[in-house]
C-alpha cells in the first residue's frame, strides 16, 4: 500500500513555476530517491510535502489522510518529518537539546523516559554524537551536523523521513556512513524519501527513484534500472 | 566635590536597585523580540498596570490577611492579570498584523498604539491621583526584629543607607533570572521559544506553533514587567503615567545589551541605573557658556543620550543598530 501519495502536485514562487503536475508514490517500508540537477525543484517538492510551502494545486496524502491545507507545525504529528536542506540546526543549542526539540510534536512529560530512550537510539546510530551531546550544534563539523539533523528528524518517530541532499559538502567517508544509516531505516520501520544530486551512490541504495527536471518528473522506475538507463547515465552519472 | 565622592557608594547602591528594575523591563523586550520580532514599546505600560493592580490587591486584602501575605498575593495576581493583558494585546493587536507579515516598523507603531490604549485604561480604572503602598518589609518590622540602624524604611550599612525595598528589587531580579534560566533551558516550552528565536522554519518542522509561542512570550514579558512594577510600587508614586519613563529606560537597556541578548540586557540595565544615579548625584557645576548647571536636572536626558550614542556607534561599526541576534540565556 502506498504510504505517501502525491497526485498532480504543482507549486510556484509567484511567476516561477517550480513543480508541474508531479505524481509520486512511496510505499510503506520503501527507500525512494528523487534525483535532479540544481534548480530542478527537489527542495520545493519537500517543502510542499512538509507544509513549509502550500501547494498551488494537486493533492498530498499520507496513509490516506489528505495533508493539503495543514501547516508545517501540524503535519509532523501525522508522521511526516523533514531533514531540511543545509541542516538548519538550532546552532545555539546543544546536540542533545536539538534532538529533544525533534520530539516536540509528541512530547509530554509522561513520555520523558521513552524520549530519552530515543535519544540513546540516535546515539547508537551515530556514536560520535554521544560524545558531543553537550557541544553547541553550531560548532560541530558539517558531517556531525548532518547526523544531528537526521537524528532530530527521527526523534519525531515519523512514518516517513524526508531528507534534502544530506550528502552536500561532506567527505566521501562520511557520506558513506550517513547513507548506510539512512538505507537501514526502512527495515527498522521508517520509510525514506531522499532527494540527492549524488545519483551514482543513491541509485545503488534506493529501491525506486524519480528523475525530476524543471519541475517535471521525467523518468521513474526501479533504481537499478534507472542506473542503467542511457539518459540517466549521460546526464546524472557522467558517462559519455 | 568631596561630598560627591563621599556619597559615591551610596549612589552606586541606588543605581544598582534602579538598574535591576531596568534589567527586568529589558528582559521583557528581549523575550518578545527574540520570539516574535516585535519591539514592544508597551512594556512600560505592562509595568504600570502591574504596579496599579498590585497596589489595588494589597489595599484590598492587607487588613483581612495581613501585610506579608497581601504582598505575596499582590505579586501573584499582578503577574497573572498583567500576563493575561499581555496575551490579549498580542491576540487582538499584534497577531493579525504578524499573520499578514507586517514589517518590523509596522509592529513598532502598533505597540505605540497598544501603549496609548493601556495608558488610557490605567487612567480610566485608577484615575489621575497617584497612589502608594508600604514597603514590603517596613522599617518598624525590622526594629521589632531587633535590628539597629533603622531609619524610616531604610537601613544603615556601614556608611551607606539602603532602602529595604532595594533588597527586594535585587532579590526579584536574581529570582527572575534564575526562573527564566530554568524555564528556557530545562522545559520543552522554554526550549521551543529559543528554537523559534534561532530558526523559526526549523521550529515549525518540529511541530512548534509560532503564534502560540509569541503568545507565551507576550504573556511572560508582561508578567515580568508587572513584577518590576509591583516591586518599585513602594518607592515611587504609582499612577497611569509611570510606565513612560521606565519603559524607555528598559528599552535603552535592552538596546545597550543587544536587543536579543538577555545577559546583555541585564548588564545594560545595571549600567544605565548606575550611570543615572551617579550623574544625578554630581554637584552643581560651572559650565562655560551655559553658566551653572545642575546635573540632577540632566538625569532625564541620560537614557536618550546613551540610546543615540549606542545606535550611532553600532552603525559606524557596520552592525545593525539593534545589536546581534543571540539568545543564549
Ligand atoms: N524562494 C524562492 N523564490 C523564488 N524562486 C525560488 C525560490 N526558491 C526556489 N526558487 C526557484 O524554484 C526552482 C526550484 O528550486 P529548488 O530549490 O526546489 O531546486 P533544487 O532542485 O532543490 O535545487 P538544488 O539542487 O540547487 O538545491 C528554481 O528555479 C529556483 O530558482
Ligand atoms: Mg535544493
Amino acid at each position: 500500500m502506498s504510504l505517501l501519495s502525491i497526485t498532480d502536485l504543482s507549486a510556484s514562487y509567484g511567476k516561477i513555476q517550480a513543480l508541474r503536475n508531479v505524481n509520486l508514490q512511496v510505499n510503506e517500508g520503501e527507500f525512494v530517491a528523487v534525483i535532479g540537477a540544481n534548480g530542478a525543484g527537489k527542495t520545493t517538492l519537500l517543502k510542499t510535502l512538509s507544509g513549509l510551502m502550500q501547494a498551488q494545486s494537486g493533492q498530498v496524502q499520507l496513509a490516506g489522510k489528505v495533508l493539503n491545507g495543514l501547516n508545517a507545525e501540524n503535519r509532523v504529528g501525522h508522521g511526516i518529518a523533514l531533514v531540511p536542506e543545509h541542516r538548519q540546526l538550532f546552532g545555539g543549542m546543544s546536540v542533545k537539546e536539538n534532538l529533544l526539540m525533534g520530539s516536540y510534536s509528541r512530547y509530554t512529560s509522561a513520555k520523558k523516559a521513552e524520549i530519552e530512550a530515543d535519544v540513546e537510539r540516535v546515539y547508537d546510530l551515530f556514536p560520535i554524537l554521544r560524545e558531543r551531546q553537550n557541544q553547541l550544534a553550531g560548532t560541530l563539523s558539517g558531517g556531525q551536523q548532518q547526523m544531528v539533523a537526521i537524528g532530530r528528524g527521527l526523534m519525531a518517530r515519523p512514518r516517513i523521513l524526508m531528507l534534502d541532499e544530506p550528502s552536500v559538502g561532506l567527505a566521501p567517508l562520511i557520506v558513506k556512513e550517513i547513507f548506510r544509516v539512512v538505507a537501514a531505516l526502512p527495515a527498522q520501520g521508517t520509510t525514506v524519501l531522499i532527494v540527492e544530486q549524488n545519483a551514482r551512490q543513491i541509485l545503488k541504495l534506493a529501491d525506486r527513484a524519480y528523475v525530476l527536471e524543471n519541475g517535471v518528473v521525467k523518468l521513474e522506475g526501479v533504481a537499478s534500472d534507472l542506473a542503467n538507463n542511457p539518459i540517466v547515465q549521460q546526464i546524472y552519472l557522467g558517462h559519455g | 566635590m568631596e561630598i560627591f565622592l563621599a556619597t559615591l557608594p551610596q549612589l552606586i547602591v541606588l543605581g544598582i536597585s534602579l538598574g535591576a528594575i531596568y534589567a527586568l523591563i529589558a528582559l521583557g523586550f528581549v523575550v518578545i523580540y527574540s520570539v516574535s520580532n516585535v519591539i514592544n514599546l508597551a512594556q512600560g505600560e505592562f509595568l504600570m498596570l502591574g504596579a496599579l493592580i498590585f497596589v489595588a490587591v494589597v489595599d484590598l486584602v492587607a487588613q483581612p490577611i495581613g501585610a506579608g501575605l497581601a504582598v505575596f498575593l499582590g505579586l501573584l495576581v499582578s503577574f497573572i492579570a498583567t500576563g493575561a493583558i499581555g496575551g490579549l494585546a498580542y491576540t487582538l493587536a499584534f497577531r493579525p498584523a504578524i499573520d499578514r507579515r507586517a514589517s518590523v516598523q509596522t509592529l513598532i507603531i502598533i505597540s505605540m498604539g497598544v501603549s496609548i490604549v493601556l495608558r488610557a485604561f490605567g487612567n480610566l480604572m485608577w484615575g489621575v491621583d497617584p497612589t502608594s503602598t508600604p514597603a514590603f518589609l517596613p522599617g518598624r518590622t525590622l526594629k521589632n526584629m531587633g535590628l539597629e540602624n533603622v531609619t524610616g524604611d531604610s537601613l544603615r550599612l556601614g556608611g551607606v543607607i539602603v532602602q529595604t525595598q532595594s533588597f527586594w528589587i535585587v532579590i526579584a531580579l536574581i529570582l527572575t533570572v534564575l526562573g527564566l534560566y530554568f524555564f528556557f533551558n530545562r522545559t520543552m516550552t522554554g526550549r521551543a521559544l529559543r528554537a523559534c528565536a534561532m530558526n523559526p522554519d526549523s521550529a515549525r518542522l518540529m511541530g512548534v506553533p509560532l503564534s502560540r509561542m509569541s503568545l507565551i512570550a507576550f504573556m511572560l514579558s508582561a508578567g515580568i514587567a508587572a513584577l518590576a512594577g509591583a516591586i518599585i510600587a513602594p518607592m515611587q508614586p504609582v499612577l497611569y503615567t509611570m510606565g513612560l519613563g521606565l519603559g524607555l529606560r528598559g528599552f535603552v537597556s535592552a538596546i545597550m545589551g543587544g536587543i536579543a541578548n538577555p545577559v546583555g540586557a541585564i548588564w545594560g540595565g545595571l549600567l544605565l541605573g548606575i550611570v543615572e544615579a551617579v550623574i544625578g548625584g554630581l554637584p552643581q557645576m560651572d559650565v562655560p557658556l551655559l553658566g551653572k548647571v545642575n546635573p540632577a536636572s540632566l538625569r532625564e536626558a541620560i537614557a536618550f543620550v546613551i540610546l543615540l550614542a549606542v545606535l550611532v556607534i553600532r552603525r559606524l561599526r557596520g552592525a545593525s543598530g539593534l545589536g546581534g541576534k543571540r539568545f543564549g540565556l
